[in-house]
């Protein structure tokens, strides 16, 4: 920390250097606000999950070992002391134990994990296929009215409610086509589908902001001169307006991961995967709130880190930001 | 083409569609005959056809009619979650922009740790600590949509809080009050507006998650949401029951939409 004030060894580190740290920083201080209010927004319960389920009168507990039983479960019931223990006890990886199962949370945790981060990740990739596919169409394809449908599509997308496309897909490709079944398939067939739902709203912010930023880049002056030397419309396409306008595409990563997360609650339930969405809506319905902290903290920190590769790799993409990182752009809103 | 923007065929259309669903929300019974709780038993699952334009469901309830008594959940309840992240995100927005300094700095803070975590993940926060029902659907909403309002009204404050001529008008002695009434409210309304009518229509979208996933209305009401997911048990026979509620969300979001962006345009109103 000395060296922090002194600069001295940060120095040596260089723009960049200094860039990074203070943006490493800044992550764990989310994380950490993250989990402070989630923790005092939980803590807040009117029914006392562990109440709620040891009070029952059929179990026939005594008032003394309901206390006990809160006790094991969340330490103490000063609600300052329960978050330096938990806080503490995170840090070790140990995330509590689920009220509803009794079983830790973590160990639930790992159990849905893979299955949601199959579907984010086919998801995210297939959602990077429709949004280069649309910014090619809309900038190449011969018919103008095709290109202007396509330019109106991540519109139109974007108002699409997630799990009814979800079921629309199953509609079309499994019941009247007959393409995949729904159930009984591998691990990465059964993701298909889902993913397919999952991508279609997260491709629509991209594709837009794509769209914009390439139209912006085609009334440069420097395009102007290429296509006056006579390059072709595609070479002029992809060698120099599309390098030059996914920048702040990926500076949407934050929020894109913000909608893998929700997409994957709702389509998990509409296709019926056991993933985080499945786990989410056992914890809401059970009112198990250490599972739902510890996924509200696993979408946090997706957030964070998504944010924070993209503040790292802007500076190294784009060299003129390189001097002045400003910071990155704002995400939110529209 | 810029000039007429505002009464484009779209924006008449999106004008047209919010008025009918505004219709079915104060008269339902003008625009369909049917009741939307209690079917006919043996005319249940039928396919559109001329007497049920869009069909039954399992019960033998109309489709149509469902959809349209839906509007009075949905819309209402879409209307005051925004006007909840509209008021908080501005009260917090603002007080931000005001203070500056140290109260700035740590309620942007704050802005920036909720804006970290999934929307609707924020809102089932929220659910688990209220409960379950349309009105704590709609708070939840409304509380997760606030960080995002909060940051925009924060910083367009800030922007116009430095134009000279609010600046002008401090040094010549106007108050406080009168700053905010005279000079920031004025140009802040209308971004504010577009922003909260696009918001709007992502409310619409976000509780009929919370329906379909079953934190809102319980069962037997025409909530848009909850239809979808009550028809998903009939997806091989009836596909009319998840496709038209859901088409209905669509036509709604898009409208909403559209005139969000006729109000933010900039020279939208301007002939």
């Amino acid at each position: 920390m000395s060296s922090f004030r002194s600069g001295s060894s940060l120095d040596a580190l260089g723009g960049f250097g200094r860039y990074a740290l203070t943006q490493v920083f800044r992550a764990i201080v989310i994380l950490w606000g993250a989990f402070t209010v989630t923790f005092f927004l939980l803590q807040m319960m009117p029914g006392d999950a562990v109440m709620i389920r040891f009070m029952d009168p059929e179990l026939g507990l005594s008032p003394e070992q309901i206390e006990a039983m809160r006790v094991l479960y969340s330490g103490s019931s000063n609600p300052l002391v329960q978050y330096v223990h938990t806080i503490g006890q995170m840090l070790q990886g140990n995330f509590g134990y689920s009220v509803q199962l009794g079983v830790p949370v973590a160990t639930l945790i790992a159990a849905a994990l893979p299955v949601t981060l199959r579907l984010a990740a086919v998801g995210f990739l297939l959602s990077l296929l429709w949004t280069l596919a649309i910014a090619v169409g809309a900038s190449l394809l011969p018919l103008r009215w095709l290109r202007q449908a396509l330019h109106a599509l991540p519109g139109f997308w974007s108002a699409i409610p997630l799990y009814w496309s979800g079921i629309l897909i199953i509609q079309l490709l499994s019941f009247r086509l007959h393409l995949l079944p729904v159930v009984g398939v591998g691990p990465w067939e059964g993701v298909i589908l889902p993913a397919i739902a999952v991508s279609l709203p997260i491709a629509a912010p991209q594709a837009k902001l794509l769209l914009q930023q390439i139209e912006e880049t085609e009334q440069l002056p420097f395009v102007m001169a290429i296509r006056t030397k006579g390059a072709s419309r595609a070479s002029v396409f992809f060698r120099h307006i599309l390098p030059n306008s996914i920048i702040p595409s990926l500076t949407m990563a934050g929020l894109v991961f913000g909608e893998l997360i929700a997409g994957a609650i709702v389509t998990e339930t509409v296709f019926g995967l056991n993933g985080l969405g499945h786990l989410t809506r056992e914890a809401v319905s059970g009112q198990d709130v250490a599972v739902l902290q510890a996924i509200v903290m696993i979408g946090a920190t997706g957030f964070v880190v998504a944010n924070l590769t993209v503040d790292l790799l802007i500076p190294l993409i784009n060299p003129t930001l390189r001097s002045a990182p400003a910071g990155r752009k704002e995400t939110s809103g529209s | 083409m810029k000039r007429l923007s505002f009464f484009s065929p779209e924006t008449l259309l999106s004008i047209g569609i919010l008025a009918v669903f505004m219709l079915a929300i104060v008269w339902p019974s003008a625009l369909t005959s049917s009741d939307p709780v209690t079917g006919v038993a043996k005319d249940h699952l039928l396919a559109p056809d001329r007497t049920h334009w869009l069909g039954t469901d399992q019960l033998g309830r109309d489709v149509l009619a469902r959809i349209i008594y839906g509007a009075r959940e949905t819309l209402p309840a879409a209307f005051i979650a925004t006007l909840t992240g509209v008021v908080l995100g501005a009260l917090i927005g603002g007080f931000a922009a005001m203070s500056g300094g140290i109260v700035d700095a740590s309620l942007s803070g704050l802005i920036d740790v909720l804006l970290s975590i999934p929307e609707l993940l924020l809102a089932l926060s929220v659910v688990i600590l209220t409960g379950f029902g349309p009105v704590h659907a709609a708070l939840a909403v409304g509380i997760s949509q606030t960080a995002s309002f909060a940051r925009i009204v924060r910083n367009l404050v800030r922007s116009l809080r430095a134009m000279p001529y609010v600046e002008a008008a401090h040094l010549s002695g106007t108050g406080f009050g009168g700053m905010i009434w005279r000079h920031i409210l004025p140009n802040a309304f209308r971004p504010v507006l577009g922003l909260a009518v696009l918001r709007y229509s992502m409310a619409i979208l976000s509780l009929a998650t919370l329906g379909f996933l079953g934190y809102g209305a319980p069962p037997p009401t025409p909530e848009w949401g909850l239809m979808i997911s009550e028809g998903r048990d009939y997806l091989a026979t009836a596909w009319w029951m998840t496709t038209f509620p859901g088409l209905a969300l669509l036509i709604v979001a898009l409208a909403a939409n559209h005139l969000s962006h006729t109000i933010t345009r900039p020279g939208g109103t301007q002939p």
